[in-house]
């Protein structure tokens, strides 16, 4: 059964390469478009370091320092705020700092990185907390605190290597999301590779060219994927052997200082900004809060199902993908060469595909766009699955535990893991809706999704309405993550 | 992951993949699906308007403002052999030819009723495969708080003059509007003096920027003091508060660049009878006014209604799409 599952998983991940493949070999690619692009390559890699690297370590730190924390609401508000953060779109930040009076001061790139980082800063909070929630690596800095009393003795030899042994894993798939991201430099006239890419296909009515930019997209993908796998393995190795086992600590004694304090206060303020900006925006609309949301229920609904069905099964499909990884060596690589590519190109290569006998039959209703969402949800869900592993106890030894299997999962699996899910959830739903380029081929016509209504209303000037939803979203994001903590404290106590 | 594990997780699949399919509404009630990159907030009341009529529940396919209308272009493009758009309704010619040209679009025969109103021949299609609609004129956008009246450009080529140098903004000229604007200059002044304006604009340091709104807002934040958009990209900055005006330029000679909005019967379509009937009603003067009244257009071509008094010039379609396949080597080789 397992198997056949994988083999449904591995035809979901094929399914936009097949498409690309189909369309290339009934062209003959034309480059001559690249004349004069190269220059939008370095933007999108200086905006991609700007954006993820120091915003991974500040993340790392911040996560690092407030695990340690005695006080239950500290870690709580923490990780809400966090959530908080990087629900709220892009494009939406990019409005809140251009209301704030030191914003005019700063250039495209600068808001650009500014913007970007928030969100991988939360990204890289929300996925490394639950790593260090390690108790050994709280005995051993308490340890060497006792033998050394030294400061910067336990930085060096606990506390760093902490952060780094987490950082090129948290690097890679946000320094490679922020590469492609094009929406916030388009709005501030950033030109960046992913933007290149958007126009290219625009502009030409040369199904050469078109094929030509795909192309162009693959040669520069496949090495790095090929790079990136790798180093992953490598990684994945390391995880294998050195992944021991270990339990939530929230019930942990741990030192008591200001740091953890001064980081949740900053991230509280930040948003509290959020929140203050976008209320004060909401409040401008000459409508009502009831008119507005009765306007917009339909796409918030629709959005809601379908980025939440598509995470839920993504996350099942990657632990099943993930269970396979030993008998199938290709998938790693697979899904590696899906995750870094122009979501632009894999949406347009799913649309060939949904256009193809047989699968036209499944291009009425909701199922095209369904199926998009997976398979841009599935790279990411099996990495986070992959980080999943090295924390808790690991399945073969529940495996050999003689007692029921709703027992153990009630009783071990969830309390433990349950951390790690709501982050990697929050984050596959945040990826989905985040996702302009799948709607734009693949939505159904008579549905709407938020980020294309949100677009459309902030070109049409209307940034009350746009302040207001992502007010719900964000609202929504910030309830879920407090009871979603809380209820964790109780099954952990 | 034992078998009883993998038993679950296909359960759950399985309830999920029923929810989805099951979220869709049955395709059997009287529908016609429009796709369309007329701005939203104006289409969806002009749809409410033809659905109160006809009782035709709309099925639309918005485009956004950053896809700069490559998602409906290309979606028609790849649906050509299995066709889900009745109608497409866009919001300026260029793109319409291009996918006029790759046969797209069905003739339609008879002509609409409505055909009868137009001010010019030029702004349908004698074969019936595309019918103009609502015409917006490209405008000059300034700022004014950072420029005085009397700096204020008074022609096209004043945008691109010694005291504007790095002031000035335009969207990238290989879509959009900015385009299909370009095209007609290209058509109008000749490949010489083309190629002059295009170097002008590439002396003067004037930023190239991704879209229309982008380059009002930059001008509407003072990023720079003067731009080239349309006219309801002003009334949107002008709605977000900014301290823009719209300019008329060229009054002294052909005026402003008009362009119009197209809508055309797709090729197979699935409910062409219903599509026809959409036609009809939005080839209706007083639909045309409608949207005129609300900001989407500023000019009728159905009537001699306007709310933009700006002296202006239009071309046809055909010869737009001439202008753009022959004046992109040009800015190709200027401007990148």
């Amino acid at each position: 059964m397992k198997h056949y599952v994988s083999l449904f998983s591995i035809t979901l991940l094929l399914f936009p390469l097949w498409g690309l493949s189909l369309f290339l070999l009934q062209r003959k690619p034309e480059l001559d478009f690249l004349n004069g692009q190269f220059s939008f390559i370095s933007h999108s890699f200086l905006l991609a370091v700007g954006s993820s690297v120091p915003a991974v370590f500040v993340g790392l730190l911040a996560s690092y320092t407030v695990s340690k924390s005695s006080s239950r609401f500290s870690r709580t508000t923490f990780l809400s705020a966090a959530i908080t953060l990087l629900f709220i779109h892009p494009v939406v930040l990019l409005e809140v700092l251009r209301s704030l009076p030191f914003s005019h001061h700063l250039s495209s790139f600068a808001a650009s990185a500014l913007v970007y980082g928030i969100g991988n800063c939360a990204a890289a909070m929300l996925l490394s907390y639950p790593l260090f929630m390690d108790s050994s690596r709280h005995e051993a800095e308490t340890l060497a605190r006792r033998i050394s009393q030294s400061r910067f003795s336990v930085l060096f030899h606990i506390k760093a290597p902490a952060i780094f042994e987490y950082f090129p894993i948290l690097i890679f798939p946000l320094l490679l999301h922020s590469f492609f991201a094009h929406d916030v430099p388009s709005v501030l006239g950033y030109r960046t590779f992913g933007e290149t890419i958007a126009n290219l296909l625009s502009v030409s009515d040369n199904p050469d060219e078109l094929a030509g930019v795909a192309l162009f997209a693959a040669c520069i993908t496949l090495p790095s994927s090929i790079v990136l796998y790798i180093l992953f393995r490598k990684l994945f190795s390391v995880s294998d052997t050195n992944g021991a086992g270990s339990f939530p600590t929230s019930y942990f004694s741990h030192s008591q200082n200001v740091f953890p304090a001064v980081w949740i206060v900053f991230m509280v303020i930040l948003v509290l900004i959020c929140f203050t900006t976008l209320t004060a925006k909401s409040f401008s609309s000459e409508e009502p809060f009831s008119e507005l949301f009765h306007q917009n229920l339909s796409p918030i609904a629709y959005t809601a199902a379908m980025t939440l069905s598509a995470s839920v099964t993504a996350m099942l499909l990657a632990r099943i993908l993930f269970a396979s990884r030993h008998s199938c060596r290709c998938i790693p690589l697979l899904l590696l060469t899906l995750f870094i590519f122009p979501a632009t190109i894999l949406s347009f290569s799913l649309n060939i595909i949904f256009q193809t006998p047989p699968f036209h039959l499944l291009s009425a209703g909701n199922i095209p766009l369904f199926i998009g969402y997976t398979t841009i949800l599935l790279p990411p869900a099996y990495f986070f699955r992959w980080l999943e592993e090295r924390y808790g106890i690991k399945d073969y030894f529940l495996e050999r535990v003689a007692i029921p299997y709703w027992k153990k999962t009630v009783h071990v699996v969830i309390p433990q893991k349950l951390p790690v899910w709501t982050g990697e959830f929050f984050l596959l739903l945040m990826w989905a809706q985040y996702q302009l380029d799948l709607p734009m081929f693949l939505l159904e016509p008579g549905r709407e999704v938020l980020i294309v209504k949100m677009y459309n209303l902030l070109h049409y000037g209307d940034t009350a309405s746009v302040a207001f939803l992502s007010l719900i979203q964000v609202a929504g994001a910030t309830l879920f993550g407090l009871l979603g903590t809380a209820s964790f404290r109780k099954v952990a106590e | 992951m034992n078998h009883k594990n993998v038993r679950y997780h296909l359960l759950f699949l399985l309830i999920i993949g029923f929810l989805i399919t099951g979220c869709g509404k049955r395709d059997d009630e009287k529908t016609v699906v429009i796709y369309t990159a007329v701005d939203q907030i104006y289409s969806s009341k002009i749809f409410q308007l033809f659905e109160n009529r006809t009782g035709i529940k709309v099925k639309p396919l918005y485009d956004t403002e950053a896809s700069k209308a490559i998602g409906l272009r290309k979606r028609l493009l790849i649906e050509k052999d299995h066709p889900r758009a009745d109608i497409f309704w866009n919001s300026e010619p260029l793109q319409t030819m291009v996918l006029k040209s790759h046969g797209i679009f069905e003739s339609l025969n008879p002509l609409p009723d409505g055909i009868s109103s137009y001010r010019s021949t030029q702004f349908f299609d004698s074969r019936g495969r595309w019918f103009g609609f609502g015409g917006r004129k490209r405008v000059v956008v300034v700022n004014t708080n950072g420029l005085s009246p009397e700096k204020f450009p008074r022609s096209l080529q004043d945008l691109w003059e010694v005291h504007l140098f790095g002031k000035t903004a335009i969207s990238y000229p290989f879509s959009g509007t900015t385009a299909a604007h370009f095209s007609a200059l290209y058509k109008k002044m000749g490949a010489e003096a083309f190629h002059a304006l295009i170097e002008q604009i590439r002396k003067s340091g004037s930023a190239i920027l991704a879209g229309n709104s982008v380059v009002m807002e930059a001008v509407g934040s003072g990023k720079f003091l003067a731009g080239m958009v349309d006219s309801d990209d002003v009334q949107a900055g002008l709605r977000q508060g900014f301290g823009i005006k719209s300019l008329c330029y060229d009054q002294n000679g052909s005026g402003n660049f008009m362009l119009f909005g197209t809508v055309s019967l797709v090729k197979g379509a699935p409910h062409p009878d219903r599509a026809k009937q959409f036609i009809e009603f939005l080839l209706d003067p007083e639909v045309e006014k409608e949207l005129i009244r609300m900001g989407a257009f500023d000019t009728a071509l159905l009537s001699t209604f306007t709310t933009n008094e700006c002296l202006s010039w239009s071309m046809p379609p055909e010869k737009i799409l001439e202008g753009y396949r022959e004046s992109r080597s040009i800015l190709t080789q200027v401007l990148q």
